[in-house]
């Protein structure tokens, strides 16, 4: 009898170990909106289409492309020339161009890029940052090339989440927010977005991401600039290729403009700043969202979460951990499915904690009214 | 009976050049290697499976479909990539 006594006790001891380490684990202190499995989530349960994208085209700069040229920074301006021009004589639908062109170079070169920009025949949309407050007053570089250049122009913000008490961990969800007073009020995807006769309104900020497709091909048909420029032994039909298409032109270096998204958990994988782009601009075109609860509605989740919780925790005895792991576990699930199958972004994290302070609120209102 | 016997051989003729045809556009093309085994330029059965060491990849333009596609060896080790230095953080 009394060994079995011991059994029970060890038992119990590791239980309430094991369940103190996952309590830890599960209910550290909310770095945003949602539960830390939310990447996994959206890695495994985001749309995976058929094949790849049939509207977008990719084209990298990299250190492979830059070989010939003596410097890797900023892109040799003749280069990317000569790449705009080529791209445009195929006739495609539009050209986003996703280089930064904030100092001058070589001014035969910076000229040549600036003619091909400003007559091309397609569209063409220059990403472009904030403009530096400048104390003499004085135009930046970029935004006399942007004038000169005269066409449309989008920001190329991305965005993460920020916390005051929590360092960011740099991983981009977000379509980035506007910043008021800058020039640039749109993204590069919705000015991209908008030369396919639509006009986007972000309904959310989450960027509703494609996994790759079931045929095993790549998210976005993507070259090299010495395939579109014939400068390797591939000998490709790229007028067929690029016609018609949202051409994105922008870098893919080891060393700049790589970022973490929620597509990089399991692997760390960083992805091209362009590549972040497209997936933006494909959401925009297919009309692709994910929406979050309006606050009045999120208020009221939370509300009846709490509510609950209360009730719960006056019936409860000393099952308050099973309690409290299990909610946590239900309340994954319900993001889970949330996202799943009707793409909303379930609040975890606020309906967590209304629904933790209504059980601790039921217990000790229990020990004071009984 | 004559006539029935060439209707069956045109048949079959134009069958098997259609499959003819049919397999001999559908193919890959390497468009981008690292890969000494598959040099860019070359073009590969679109059924085929190249064989890569770790750390080797190539992409493959499908034809005639126009689609992208990378096969990779078995990921090598190596060392994480430096974090991006543009465009997360506007403030």
């Amino acid at each position: 009898m009394r060994r079995r006594m011991n059994w029970w006790a060890a038992a119990y001891v590791l239980f309430i170990a094991g369940a103190s380490l996952a309590l830890t684990v599960l209910l550290h202190f909310p770095h945003g909106p949602e539960h830390w499995s939310s990447d996994l989530r959206t890695a495994w349960l985001s749309q995976r289409p058929q094949t790849q994208h049939p509207r977008i085209v990719l084209i990298y700069v990299n250190e492979a492309t830059l070989e010939p040229y003596p410097y890797l920074s900023p892109t040799d301006r003749q280069l990317l020339a000569d790449l705009v021009r080529a791209v445009d004589a195929v006739g495609p639908k539009a050209i986003g161009f996703d280089f930064i062109i904030d100092r001058a170079t070589e001014p035969a070169k910076d000229q040549a890029l600036l003619e091909a920009v400003r007559t091309a025949r397609a569209p063409v949309v220059l990403g472009a940052l904030d403009e530096p407050i400048q104390a003499s007053g004085a135009k930046s570089f970029q935004a006399q090339f942007l004038e000169k250049a005269n066409r449309d122009i989008g920001h190329l913000y991305l965005d993460e989440r920020h916390n005051m008490l929590v360092i960011s961990d740099n991983v981009v969800r977000l379509m980035a927010n506007r910043t008021p007073g800058q020039p640039y009020q749109k993204s590069f995807a919705e000015v991209l977005t908008s030369k396919e006769g639509r006009h986007a309104e972000p309904r959310s900020r989450y960027i509703s991401w494609l996994l790759s497709p079931k045929d095993n091909t790549e998210t976005f048909l993507a070259l090299t600039a010495e395939i579109v420029l014939g400068r390797t032994a591939a000998r490709l039909p790229v007028p067929e290729l690029l016609r018609d298409k949202i051409v994105l032109i922008g870098g893919n270096f080891g060393d700049r403009d790589q970022h973490l998204t929620p597509l990089s958990v399991m692997s760390d994988k960083r992805f091209p700043g362009l590549f972040v782009h497209a997936q933006i601009l494909a959401q925009l075109l297919d009309n692709r969202w994910l929406v979050t609860l309006p606050w009045p509605l999120q208020l009221l989740v939370m509300v009846l979460g709490a509510t609950l919780g209360y009730w719960i925790g006056r019936l409860v005895g000393h099952n308050y951990l099973i309690i409290e792991l299990v909610s946590v576990g239900a309340l994954i699930l319900v993001g889970i499915v949330a996202f799943a199958y009707a793409s909303l972004i379930f609040p975890y994290t606020g309906v967590l904690l209304a629904w933790l302070a209504g059980i601790a609120g039921g217990r000790y209102s229990k020990r004071v009214y009984p | 009976m004559r006539l029935r016997d060439l209707t069956c051989a045109g048949v079959a003729l134009a069958l098997s050049a259609f499959v003819a045809v049919s397999h001999a556009s559908a193919e890959m093309q390497v468009i981008e290697s690292n890969s000494a085994r598959y040099p860019v330029g070359a073009t590969l059965r679109d059924d085929a499976t190249p064989t890569l060491a770790a750390g080797e990849q190539i992409k493959v333009l499908l034809l005639p479909s126009n689609r992208t596609k990378v096969f990779s060896g078995a990921s090598k080790a190596s060392p994480g990539v430096p974090g991006g230095t543009r465009g997360v953080n506007k403030q």
